[in-house]
């Protein structure tokens, strides 16, 4: 129970601070929510902690109700980033940094491509992919900047680990 | 002696949840929300709403370090393009100068012709002045939470502005904040008049930062640049709140730039405008009034009262800011 809890909180966290003005362009409206795929990947990822599906599913109900959004939508995306993160990690336990940054990059395709096929199936209407894609190619661009501190803050893995190449 | 390989391990296995009843369930809740928000449930709305209210205080705290960066950036950019800036507003106060002697010309002449027509005076708009404490972000809304709310005079339709002018309105009002969608938000659709020569149309919002204008007339005469305010019609806003420009669009088109930058706001005032339709919304069916009993009255008199003195109190606020 007590192992969820920091994992959640750094969610939470995370949501909050994506909510928050940053006065972004229309066109970069999807970088800060995408980038909180990012925390649900790594934290999904690592052995020390566990970040319940619960606390995914009420972090995607946050970002929805404060972003005005559709319920369930950002829910959606990151129980989506959690279930491939879960998959990979059952695959292969000992990645190196290259592959880990890899699989997200292919997780960042596979949400970002499913949000907006969600997205134009909530509005019947084809929606404009290129805010999306933006979004998914500068959460992947941004994935070492995010993931790296995070894991070394947290304590989730020996600090030469990605120096090393895992 | 534990080994290199085991020590470097980023994760372990059979962590992640990825089977099991939960996660299924997760994703049944999450279509089923879906489907009741696709539906506009008036419960869903309500719960939507109390959350906000809820985040409140947690989004405004959290906004300060956001609002401190923009405006450091901004004071770089300034301080950056000071000199430049200053021959910009010589410029600009020269022309102004002339426009000050042109609006007084005009005030005079307005106020003679109003006289000559005994024209009923229009009463002063009040407002409320808070700033944006979160954004709405993704393919569905463009809005903003605003911590105006209903204790300090706000209600769902009214006019939010900024110092450019006209950049959306009140969709739900919290106790303490408000959510206001923005003019290019994909539901908003805003009676306009375009031009010198007021043609109407309609503007519509379709998340990009310049929304569309529609339903203007074959014939009109509307060209680039032309200014574009609220018409009125409809009685939800105030007529003459500047929007933006016209500009070229897709397919011989137009679209209008907004005055407003509106990824950008920070300061923001809800207009108190109690248009014939909002007051109309929030006062009983016909019907039932021959059933209100004195008591029942008497009652009413005192929430009216109630109302009234909040609104005195909110506008006694906004003008003290």
């Amino acid at each position: 129970m007590t192992k969820g809890i920091v994992p959640s909180l750094v969610l939470f966290l995370g949501v909050v601070v994506a909510a928050v003005p940053w006065a972004l362009p229309s066109k970069a409206s999807f970088i800060l929510p995408l980038l909180l795929i990012i925390i649900v990947y790594v934290l999904t990822l690592q052995r020390r902690m566990v970040l319940p599906s619960l606390s995914v599913f009420a972090a995607g109900r946050l970002m929805d109700i404060l972003t005005a959004g559709p319920l369930g939508y950002w829910a959606i995306i990151f129980l989506l980033t959690q279930t491939l993160a879960a998959l990979y990690s059952r695959r292969d336990a000992t990645p190196g940094f290259g592959m880990f940054w890899l699989v997200f990059a292919a997780t960042a395709v596979v949400t970002s491509i499913s949000g907006w096929v969600l997205a134009s199936l909530y509005f019947v209407r084809v929606i404009d992919w290129q805010p999306m894609l933006f979004g998914g190619a500068v959460a992947v661009a941004l994935f070492p900047l995010v993931a790296w501190p995070m894991r070394r803050s947290l304590g989730l893995v020996p600090a030469g680990a990605f120096a090393k190449g895992g | 002696m534990r080994s290199r390989k085991s020590a470097l391990k980023p994760y372990g296995r059979n962590k992640a949840p990825t089977g099991g009843w939960l996660p299924f369930t997760l994703y049944f809740i999450c279509l089923i929300l879906l489907i009741f928000s696709r539906l506009e449930n008036n419960q869903i709305r309500e719960m939507r709403g109390f959350f906000a209210d809820l985040v409140s205080p947690v989004l405004q705290a959290a906004s300060q370090p956001a609002i401190y960066a923009r405006r450091s950036k901004e004071q770089l950019v300034d301080y950056l393009d000071l000199f430049h800036e200053l021959d910009r507003l010589k410029e600009e106060n020269q022309k102004m100068k002339h426009w000050q002697w042109q609006a007084q010309r005009f005030e005079r002449r307005l106020t003679h012709m109003r006289k000559l027509l005994k024209a009923v005076e229009e009463p002063a708009l009040k407002y409320a002045t808070g700033h944006v404490i979160a954004d709405a972000r993704g393919p569905f809304a463009r809005s903003v939470l605003i911590n105006i709310g209903r204790t300090l005079g706000s209600r769902e339709g009214y006019a939010v502005i900024n110092g450019d002018g006209f950049v959306g309105h009140v969709v739900h009002s919290g106790k303490n904040a408000s959510r206001a969608i923005l003019v290019n938000d994909l539901n908003s659709r805003i009676p306009v008049l375009v031009g010198p020569a007021a043609v109407r149309a309609v503007l519509v919002g379709d998340n990009s930062a310049n929304p569309r204008l529609e339903f203007v007339p074959n014939s009109a005469a509307v060209y680039k640049g032309d200014g574009v305010s609220t018409s009125g019609h409809g009685g939800l806003l105030p007529r003459g709140l500047q929007i933006g420009v016209v500009v070229p669009g897709a397919n011989k088109g137009f679209r209008v730039q907004p005055h407003a930058t509106l990824s950008e706001l920070e300061y923001v005032s809800v207009l108190f405008f109690d248009s014939p339709v909002v007051v109309a919304r929030e006062a009983p069916p016909p019907g039932k009034k021959k059933s209100v009993s004195s008591r029942d009255k008497t009652q009413q008199g005192k929430v009216g009262q109630g109302r009234k003195k909040r609104h005195a109190k909110a506008r006694t606020r906004s003008q003290a800011r």
